[in-house]
């Protein structure tokens, strides 16, 4: 373990046990939604990364106001509802994209069960495939804000902004899968020279 | 002619490189050897030249890949091509016009059944409801295609580089909608020009009848299982047509009407959505990189009954006075003697040998007590400086107080 060479003022830090609490708990910290424990992350965000560095957690803050503990890795439970929500985020902004919505403004739409089966109607395939009906559609979003990804207001759910989590894996992976395939494009004209390479 | 099963053997041995294959085909219908030796090499970097050509040979000896007459170009087997792409839904959208043939072969074929009726001909009978059967599993087959097609038109269409121009980018959509949607639409519409819901409903209601006669009449079991059957999937046809028009419309439309709200991250969104389709949700995401959490479940602490003994006693605790012993006297001044120690050391070290050190300290000091004498004897046994001796005898040495009995030690030069 790193020494730490920097002093922990532990009386600034006076909500630290909610924080630890919360972010112990798998749940993310959105300013919007808690306002106050964000404002006291953001005043001493240093001494709490330092903390919680010191203790073996890794703190992240997002400008766009959400914040978490970062893990690389985590059990198969959390790997399949991980997928599952991606698979239900894609289908909902795909829908509102279609709709002519703005996807940067997801913190207002409001998700009610008939959205829910809208998009049941509309990707039947895609959900059975994966088991999912209205019942566990609705199960999910209620696990989503176990989580801090929304929250459960009068007409039903609403996105945190957690969710840019999702879209910016979604811009990465499809940025990488689409560089993949450029370079299968390109291999038939280079590999040919390489077969040469390798006989020799 | 190829044995099927061993082309079916290689296509398994080799699927990934015909999975390739099939994928490119959409652009390039023929292949030079060199361009499928990369394909093969960009699949399985570890395998050897030698080992790409054997798999190459192995390919064309089972007809998977057909060897062109004239420029030795190689072409995919026909059969296996539809047979992938089946697989991969890598379908090209069918022609509406193919459809409707379809449709109308339904009509004829429900005619052939009524005659084989009225003339009570089983054996025309049979074929008349084995041909709806087939046909009816073909413009299943098709349609499913056709709406998988039409998905990834669609996606293509939103995955699009979002700088290109909405008329470029929803060209084929524009194009989809107007050759194959709408004439389906017309198909299905309930008007004079829809043929589909009529047509099978014809097929359903004579298939319906037909099995009714059979069971009145008595037939073989499998004719009448037949029919059943015919009946059972006009009826799924029907739903399956519907289904397949709505969503056909509901992705196409919005395209058309140019409403979507098209950024980089709706086509990113689009087109992960179009691997998940055609791959699967686990093998387009892997866990690295998702959002991932981990759940610490709180230690629980609890105290046993002891803590209950131990408060009792603290409720019921009473002051116990404690005496404290009387205080000791000090030592006196007095009874601490001074002694000049390199003196002692001196007068030690001309009187050597000394052959009882505890004698010759009560005899050189009187004056000392008997605490101080015993201590100068242990200190001075305790130096290193002098060679000691102990004796064997014992031996009683009378100091004022005390009378020691001990094993003198001796001190010598």
């Amino acid at each position: 373990m790193t020494k730490q060479s920097a002093t922990l003022h532990m009386g600034r830090m006076p909500r630290l046990d909610e924080l630890f609490k919360l972010f112990n708990a798998g749940k993310h910290l959105n300013r919007v939604a808690e306002p106050a424990l964000w404002a006291e992350l953001e005043q001493e965000q240093e001494q709490y990364q330092t903390l919680f560095s010191s203790l073996g957690y890794q703190l992240r803050v997002d400008a766009r106001g959400f914040a978490w503990f970062h893990f690389d890795s985590a059990n198969s439970t959390v790997n399949s509802t991980t997928r599952q929500l991606a698979l239900l985020l894609m289908l909902l902004f795909e829908l509102k994209a279609d709709q002519g919505l703005h996807l940067g403004r997801f913190c207002d739409w409001i998700l009610d069960r008939e959205l829910l089966t809208t998009l049941l109607d509309r990707s039947h395939d895609l959900l059975q495939a994966e088991g999912l009906d209205e019942q566990s559609l609705a199960g999910l979003l209620d696990r989503a804000c176990n989580y801090g990804f929304a929250e459960l207001g009068r007409g039903g759910w609403q996105l945190l902004p957690a969710v840019w989590r999702y879209l910016d894996h979604f811009e990465a992976l499809a940025i990488e899968q689409l560089d993949d395939d450029d370079v299968e494009n390109g291999v038939q004209l280079i590999e040919p020279a390489e077969d040469e390479g390798e006989e020799s | 002619m190829v044995n099927p099963r061993s082309l079916v053997q290689t296509l398994y041995l080799h699927w990934q490189v015909v999975e390739w294959l099939t994928q490119r085909s959409r652009e390039v219908p023929v292949f030079e050897q060199a361009q499928v030796l990369a394909i093969m090499g960009k699949v399985d970097a570890s395998k050897t030249l030698d080992e790409r050509e054997a798999a190459l040979r192995a390919l064309i000896n089972a007809e998977i890949l057909l060897l062109l007459p004239r420029d030795n170009l190689l072409q995919l087997n026909g059969h296996v091509v539809e047979f992938v792409r089946g697989l991969t839904r890598e379908h090209e959208l069918g022609l509406s016009a193919v459809l409707q043939a379809r449709v109308q072969g339904v009509r004829e074929a429900t005619g052939r059944l009524n005659v084989a009726l009225e003339q009570r001909d089983l054996d025309a009978l049979r074929q008349a409801s084995a041909l709806l059967a087939d046909l009816f599993r073909q413009i299943s087959l098709q349609l499913d295609q056709d709406r998988h097609a039409i998905l990834e038109i669609a996606e293509k269409a939103k995955s699009n580089d979002s700088q290109m121009s909405a008329s470029r980018r929803y060209r084929q959509v524009l194009q989809a909608y107007d050759e194959y949607v709408e004439p389906m639409a017309a198909m299905m519409d309930s008007g004079p020009t829809g043929t589909f819901y009529r047509y099978l409903e014809e097929a359903e209601r004579s298939l319906d009848f037909s099995h009714d006669i059979l069971t009145a009449q008595g037939a073989l079991y499998t004719l009448r299982q037949l029919v059943r059957q015919a009946a059972f999937q006009a009826k799924e046809l029907r739903k399956l047509g519907r289904e397949v028009l709505k969503q056909s419309s509901d992705t196409l439309l919005p395209l058309r009407e140019e409403l979507r709200q098209h950024n980089t991250l709706s086509a990113n969104i689009s087109f992960l959505l179009g691997q998940v389709r055609k791959r699967g949700l686990v093998r387009t995401f892997r866990p690295a990189g998702l959002p991932l959490w981990k759940v610490d479940r709180p230690k629980r602490v609890t105290v046993g009954d002891e803590i209950r003994t131990i408060m009792s006693q603290a409720q019921n605790f009473s002051v116990i006075s404690t005496v404290f012993p009387e205080e000791a006297p000090a030592v006196s001044v007095d009874e601490l003697q001074l002694v000049d120690g390199a003196e002692l050391r001196q007068r030690l070290a001309n009187c050597l040998p000394v052959p009882s050190l505890l004698d010759w300290l009560r005899a050189e000091y009187t004056h000392l007590n008997d605490a101080t004498l015993l201590r100068l004897y242990h200190e001075l046994i305790g130096q290193p400086d002098w060679q000691i001796g102990q004796s064997d005898q014992r031996h009683s040495t009378e100091l004022n107080q005390l009378n020691v009995i001990h094993y003198p030690h001796g001190i010598y030069p």
